[in-house]
């Protein structure tokens, strides 16, 4: 008995450490691949005035809104100061239950207006579409409520540019974020699709719909969320970029062909990861239809968006991503592993359904038994401590790198004390921070096993306002 | 320390630990080295930062002199060490990007005898070393600026050669060429360069070379041409409004050629059309493919007048919506808002299509 306990403890300790050993090796290799384009990005900078190229192509900003009262007037503010050429608004008011659609008539003189519709995507019904009388460019989109994804698709079918950007309700767009994301489609007519990079404002000074003073946000979940987001674009997302397996368009920011997305008929209703499950299914239809194409990243263009400041709405986002990246998994499951699929086949989707959908399983599972058998004296305390302490560093590390990839490239925490504080919040999240995320993710399986759907509430406290 | 008590029945070979401890003892070196680079980062790009602030101060006055006429140009370099020549020019390439078109030659030509104390923008190894100064040089009006942004059309690098036909391209329309070979058979020379840019943008970039509409005509007539190049050129002459070129866009209508040749043909007649290809038009309004129909349609508008209202009518019956609101705007474009109203008005299928290309014209309007 006693061997056949040991022989399965054993496989377990492999399996645990094998795939410590592989997210560490995948993450570690991200950075160093964004080590490289960053540098290479950052100089190309220097060498590049996009605003004087002509025939910049006209886009369409899709804001997707569901009681965003508070905060959709800084955002409108925000997005109709931008610095490109041509462009319009198309807010999409998705059944608000608060006064957002007033809010916005009485901001902006709203009046009816007829709106040639370019798609037919399927969509909960339409009420009304609106123009401003103050600024001609914004039209708001009326219907009622059918979830983040049936709004963009309400947009998407009113949308009458080559491109058109989703953006959250809740981000901040810098002046020039536009001119930047649409530059992978100036340089490469194959682009389909090309995201930019999420920062979180909480902490961070707003004036007239602009982030003026940035700064760290003054809650510890704040700040950890920093970390992670730091990671996971400066690492991650350009590590992916310049590997080509760019498997993940924010749907906070970021830009697409609008021909291609309503031809694949926008984006899935029922699927809580909608950004993910529509990029992987560009990914698809291009693969399969033999269409040369690219999806991109560019790290510069920002969207400042808030980020949940209590444990109860950061613990249901990630439960929510988590259920959108298992339904996007199991929906296309016949990309694994797939080389008709090339590098995301191979790649990209292994990487997310072993070690990001199936992860969080082996690690708490991993810290369970590692706490039992510490507790139990089945194993010395010197070699959990070793074990725990290789763990803490490899995190640490890989955070610290993500904080260097940030000072070699934007490095928009300015201050030597905000360097500090991320290379500690670098270290503490491993002692806490990383363990909620593995227990939210898991609850995001369970969650997803009962059938549970829906985004849960969130809950907006503005943004912090400069006296103007 | 006790020996483990279970050591000879646990599947694992604990000795390890010993080589577990080492790399412990690298990782956390390993990490001690990444927290003291990005510190060490940090600080020399805050130094960096406040060496800039401090050249500026000093610098900037001296050049405000040079502007103001009351000190000569050479007077900058006696602020200028020796080892401050790449940070001078990038002071002096800020100021020229801000100054007003006055200041703009008297800052390049402070700016001239610093480009022979660095190295040649070629000579960089990497290819946004070479495109960032290429810029600069460009912006500057350094030495060779021009023989040097040739040159550079045939880096190994499209950003590089980008950023050089961009210069190429900017400095000709401000008359910096004078005495250079002409641009427009280089610029169509280097165009493989950039198959993989965006058309649309490529041919409003080509289409302000000087003198480019001849080189472009013979491309666009050229059946040995690629087809992207001849859709390319079409599209420059559409932007040049280019007349000259309508005889050949007819030709490449009249027969079975590609659809992006076409439709780019179609766009091109649109610009330069008259009523004389109103026949050819009218023809092409029945094709069994929608694209070629909506921009036949929206052709037959710009150039059609009377003789085209009753196509555009004709169109909002089309089974196609994109035609029959290509046929609606044509109508609108012709003064004919009246066929509209009545069809807005009445229980026709495409009623609410009138209604809606009515009112984006009234707020147009």
């Amino acid at each position: 008995m006693n061997s056949v306990l040991w022989t399965a403890l054993a496989i377990f300790h492999a399996v645990v450490f094998g795939y410590f050993i592989v997210l560490n090796t995948y993450y570690f290799v991200m950075s160093v691949f964004a080590f490289g384009r960053l540098r290479q990005y950052t100089q190309r900078l220097k060498a590049s005035d996009l605003g004087t190229l002509p025939g910049i192509p006209p886009a369409t900003l899709i804001v997707p809104a569901y009681n965003e009262a508070k905060t959709c007037p800084e955002v409108i503010q925000s997005l109709l100061r931008l610095e490109y050429p041509d462009y319009e608004v198309v807010f999409v008011n998705d059944g608000s239950t608060d006064d957002t659609l007033e809010v916005l008539r009485d901001r902006y003189a709203l009046q009816p207006a007829a709106r040639f519709p370019t798609a037919d995507i399927e969509t909960a019904p339409v009420h009304g579409v609106y123009q401003s009388l103050t600024h001609p460019n914004l039209w708001v989109v009326d219907k009622d409520n059918g979830g983040r994804s049936d709004a963009i698709n309400a947009g998407i079918n009113y949308c009458r540019t080559p491109l058109f950007c989703a953006v959250d309700a809740d981000s901040l767009l810098e002046r020039t974020a536009l001119l930047r994301v649409v530059r992978p489609f100036l340089e490469d007519e194959r682009t389909v699709a090309s995201g930019g990079i999420i920062r979180i404002v909480n902490g961070c000074t707003v004036t007239n719909g602009r982030v003026v003073d940035i700064r760290l946000p003054d809650s510890w979940l704040g700040r950890f969320q920093v970390v992670e987001y730091l990671r996971s674009f400066l690492a991650g997302r350009v590590g992916w970029d310049a590997l080509r397996i760019m498997i993940l368009v924010s749907g906070a920011f970021g830009m697409f062909r609008r021909d291609i997305v309503a031809e694949l008929g926008g984006l899935n209703p029922d699927s809580v990861g909608e950004d993910l499950e529509l990029t992987v299914r560009l990914h698809r239809y291009c693969r399969e239809t033999d269409r040369p194409y690219r999806v991109a990243f560019v790290p510069d263009p920002v969207a400042w968006t808030e980020a949940p400041s209590t444990l109860r709405v950061l613990g249901n986002q990630r439960d929510r991503w988590q259920r959108g990246l298992i339904d996007t998994m199991l929906l296309h499951r016949d990309m694994l592993l797939n080389p008709k699929y090339g590098r995301i086949g191979m790649v990209a989707y292994p990487y997310f359904f072993f070690l990001e959908m199936l992860g969080p399983v082996v690690e708490v599972t991993g810290y369970v038994v590692f706490l039992v058998l510490l507790a139990s004296g089945l194993i010395p305390l010197s070699m959990a401590l070793t074990f725990l302490l290789i763990a803490v560093v490899l995190g640490t590390i890989l955070s610290v790198l993500s904080v260097g990839l940030e000072e070699i490239s934007f490095r928009r925490y300015d201050r030597f004390s905000d360097l500090l504080r991320l290379l500690g919040l670098a270290l503490l999240e491993n002692f806490g921070y990383r363990q909620l995320q593995s227990y939210w993710r898991c609850r995001g399986i369970w969650s997803y096993l009962r059938g549970v759907e829906g985004w849960g509430a969130m809950e907006r406290r503005g943004f912090n306002r400069s006296p103007s | 320390m006790d020996a483990l008590p279970f050591t000879d029945s646990f599947p694992l070979d604990l000795s390890p630990l010993d080589g577990t401890v080492l790399a412990l003892q690298v990782l956390v070196g390993l990490l001690g080295g990444l927290v003291g680079t990005a510190i060490v980062l940090h600080v020399r790009r805050a130094r960096a930062k406040k060496r800039k602030q401090q050249l500026e101060a000093r610098w900037a006055p001296r050049l405000d002199a040079i502007l103001a006429g009351t000190a000569p140009f050479s007077a900058l370099d006696d602020l200028v060490a020796s080892d401050e020549d790449e940070a001078v020019l990038a002071f002096l390439q800020q100021h020229v990007q801000e100054a007003p078109p006055a200041d703009r030659e008297c800052i390049q030509r402070v700016a001239y005898p610093f480009f022979t104390l660095v190295p040649p923008p070629l000579a960089a190894r990497r290819a946004e070393q070479r495109a960032y100064r290429l810029h600069r040089l460009s912006q500057l009006n350094g030495p060779n600026v021009d023989a040097t942004l040739r040159a550079a059309l045939h880096d190994a690098s499209p950003f590089t050669a980008m950023v050089a036909l961009r210069a190429l391209i900017r400095r000709d329309k401000m008359g910096l060429r004078a005495d250079e070979p002409p641009l427009p058979p280089l610029v169509m020379g280097s165009l493989p360069r950039f198959k993989d840019w965006r058309q649309a943008s490529l041919a409003a970039l080509i289409a302000q070379v000087e003198g480019i509409a001849r080189p472009l005509r013979r491309q666009l007539a050229n059946d040995a041409a690629a087809t992207w190049v001849r859709v390319l050129a079409a599209r420059s002459l559409q932007h040049l409004a280019d007349r000259a070129a309508a005889p050949i866009a007819v030709t490449l209508l009249q027969r079975d050629t590609d659809l992006p040749l076409q439709t780019a043909s179609l766009r091109l007649l649109e610009a330069v059309g008259d009523r004389s290809h109103v026949p050819l038009l009218r023809q092409l309004c029945g094709s069994d493919n929608e694209v070629i129909r909506i921009r036949a349609l929206s052709t037959l508008a710009h150039v059609g007048a009377a003789d085209a209202v009753p196509y555009l009518e004709q169109a909002l019956d089309d089974p196609s919506r994109w035609v029959a609101r290509q046929g609606a705007l044509g109508l609108l474009r012709l003064g004919h808002p009246n066929i509209l109203h009545t069809l807005a008005e009445s229980s026709h299928p495409r009623a609410a299509l009138a209604r809606q290309v009515l009112t984006h014209h009234r707020r147009a309007a």
